[in-house]
């Protein structure tokens, strides 16, 4: 679809270019790809409900092994897959690739610096065209905006903040101007406590194309930072800085997936040279929790505490094959 | 046609007042009302010191006495010490309120129970009692009533409002505020004397929120705060993240942080199914709508030369409250009701951070 999809038509021509595709096999069965003692890593660009079976036959197979987040269609999946990759120390990572932008990094380098002093607060606006038709469908009990893409901001919430555990959410969410074409919620506004004390808003709207369609607040206690991916503006009491980030970013910063070369760089780096990835099984699992509890709160519009996301990891919840991928 | 006799009843933030009152020919300053002779005397010409606090609503007092008393001769303005005596001044005719939060609805109950028009300080109320005795007494009073949420009165509110009246974002469906700024003020550090950030100070952006959502009613909050920085100096909390959903479907997002005097004291926006608007108040402040099919983009600004820095609309809500008097406007019930209700989701989002939970408008209704 190159009127919806430009960017996607402009790399299928990029890799059809390159002298590699030439040697590249095509298979019908992921069996066979594990199989060969040539193949030492795979990217899993599946549907949801498949990433637990595909990453956990990839590492019994001895694979290096991407998955696309998020980590796995339900709690009780993602555990198990969290256990496999346990199993197989340094041969998994999770895709989350915002938080390998040079945004992201330039951020964690002035939060390191304490340039803001200590992060107090998080905010992300995110208001975009409706989702594609694939990710417009319920496939899990607890599925919806959050999980599906929600993922993402609540992971920066998470590496921005310190990486403390969530503590409680609340949500007040529902889908009021798409449900002729989708039954998830497309739009909702989430707060997070953590349990260092940090605090948090998500805002979100899926009705429309927006321009600029992002914005990412950092507020400390010795100054603040606010940005879009491409410039950051800081402030703190020594004066005001505006970087422009997108300087330095991987060149498909315009399609939107900030950091995903980079997000590969980190893949290369954890099985060249042994560097555990940010975006791990524990990252991912936490990852996996917030955006349960989150959906759920969206879901039902009240707060719903680490605790009871915790026991519901316990139980297995149905789903169907299906999702993002 | 003769001006309007007016008095002012407290001198600290109300010297913002005295000012304003002077600076319009609708009105003729009799009266001022204060519980010490220090700053009538500074207004009379007493040498102002050093130690004087200089903060106020909209410039340093300092600087408005300075203003005010190069406009009045004050010895021919009646002073009070005394609330009573105060509205009984011969020739009174409306009062400016600008007292502590503990008497925000007292004194405009005792002036309009005496026939005085009143122009009420925000918070409503300090309490939900307190606020249910205004609203009704405010509804049955022959007197005006008018509550002094300024920043509704500001250019760009109104046209940012008028934005959304006409269309130009779809049908309104999300709106956020993030406010970064300064600590409070040592008088207003604890809760008794300040009720805390809700009560004090988002009430005005509860307040935009509800003008910008067609005074809908809201259903529900939830807030997580804390007092995470300023434990040494305040026992309120010093940030919070909180969200509302209202009775149309409407939901909205309102965070403060009360940490840093950061140069952009307010960012917020309003989003719709056909658009956006995102704005600030700095200076007077300034939006910029993203709308139509290629999403335009469209930039307003109002002149600043006449914003009151930090408190926009400050001098439109004065001249709306000499108009509603003279033009003979009914508006005590709408003042009442939005009044109210900004107290409402005050209190309803202190206790949804006092408690963690979701507080429905029943929950807050019921005390």
């Amino acid at each position: 679809d190159r009127a919806r999809l430009p960017n996607h038509v402009a790399q299928v021509r990029r890799v059809r270019e390159h002298p590699d595709m030439g040697r590249v096999e095509d298979f019908r069965d992921f069996e066979d790809v594990l199989r060969r003692d040539d193949i030492e890593a795979v990217f899993l660009y599946v549907p949801d409900a498949l990433h637990e079976d595909f990453a956990r036959r990839a590492l019994e197979a001895g694979k290096y092994v991407l998955c696309t987040k998020p980590m796995a269609h339900s709690l009780a999946s993602a555990r198990r897959m969290a256990e496999a990759a346990q199993a197989h120390p340094g041969h998994f990572m999770l895709g989350f690739q915002f938080c390998y932008s040079a945004f992201i990094r330039a951020a964690l380098d002035i939060i390191a610096r304490g340039r803001i002093g200590t992060v107090r607060q998080l905010y992300f606006e995110h208001h975009r065209k409706p989702f594609r038709p694939p990710h417009r469908r319920k496939y899990a009990a607890v599925d919806g905006s959050v999980t599906k893409e929600g993922c993402h901001w609540l992971d920066l919430f998470y590496r921005l903040g310190g990486q403390s555990p969530f503590q409680r959410v609340c949500a007040f969410g529902g889908l009021d101007v798409l449900a002729d074409i989708q039954d998830v919620d497309d739009n909702g506004v989430i707060i997070l406590q953590y349990r260092n004390g940090l605090k948090a808003f998500y805002g979100y709207s899926y009705f429309r194309s927006r321009r600029p369609g992002w914005g990412l607040t950092v507020v400390g206690d010795r100054g603040s930072m606010q940005g879009d991916f491409t410039t950051l503006y800081v402030e703190n009491e020594d004066g005001e800085e505006t970087i422009e980030v997108y300087r330095e970013a991987s060149p498909p910063y315009r399609s939107g997936h900030h950091g995903y070369y980079e997000m590969h760089d980190a893949f290369a780096a954890m099985i060249l040279e042994g560097q555990e990835p940010y975006s791990n099984w524990r990252t991912g699992l936490e990852n996996e929790l917030t955006a349960y509890a989150a959906q759920r709160a969206v879901m039902e519009n009240r707060t719903v505490t680490r605790e009871e996301a915790e026991q519901a990891a316990q139980r297995e919840e149905p789903a169907e094959k299906g999702g993002c991928g | 046609m003769n001006p309007i006799k007016v008095g002012i009843v407290g001198l600290r933030h109300g010297m913002a007042s005295v000012k304003e009152v002077l600076d319009n020919a609708d009105f003729e300053l009799v009266a001022l009302c204060s519980r010490t002779r220090e700053s009538y005397d500074y207004l009379c010409g007493a040498q102002i010191g050093g130690d004087i606090d200089s903060v106020t609503f909209t410039e340093p007092r300092d600087a408005l006495i300075r203003h005010c008393r190069a406009r009045r001769n004050f010895r021919e303005v009646a002073f009070y010490t005394d609330y009573d005596a105060f509205l009984d001044h011969h020739n009174l005719e409306a009062v400016i309120v600008a007292v502590p939060i503990a008497l925000n609805a007292e004194y405009p109950v005792r002036a309009l129970n005496k026939g005085k028009h009143v122009l009420a300080s925000k918070p409503f109320a300090p309490t939900l009692e307190a606020g249910r005795a205004l609203k009704q007494t405010a509804e049955q009073a022959a007197a005006k009533f008018m509550v002094n949420y300024e920043f509704r009165y500001a250019p760009l509110m109104q046209a940012i409002r008028g934005q959304i009246e006409a269309g130009a974002i779809g049908t309104l469906r999300l709106m956020w505020w993030n406010m970064f700024r300064m600590p409070f003020r040592p008088v207003y550090a604890n809760w008794a004397a300040s009720g805390g950030p809700f009560m004090a100070e988002v009430c005005h952006w509860f307040d935009l929120f509800h003008m910008f959502n067609a005074w809908t009613p809201f259903k529900k909050v939830c807030a997580f705060a804390g007092l995470d920085v300023l434990g040494d100096r305040q026992e309120i909390d010093d940030n919070a993240v909180c969200i509302i959903e209202y009775a149309n479907g409407v939901r909205a997002g309102i965070n403060y942080t009360y940490f840093t005097d950061q140069p952009q004291h307010n960012l917020f926006g309003v989003v719709g199914d056909g658009g956006k608007i995102t704005a600030d108040t700095d200076a007077a402040g300034r939006y910029v709508l993203y709308n139509g099919a290629e999403q335009n983009r469209t930039e307003f600004a109002p002149n600043p030369s006449r914003a009151h820095r930090g408190h926009l609309g400050f001098d439109v809500a004065h001249r709306r409250f000499a108009r509603v008097i003279r033009d003979d406007l009914d508006v005590n019930r709408d003042e009442a009701e939005r009044g109210f209700e900004s107290l409402l989701i005050s209190i309803a989002a202190r206790r949804a951070g006092d408690e963690g939970r979701v507080i429905s408008r029943e929950d807050a209704l019921a005390g």
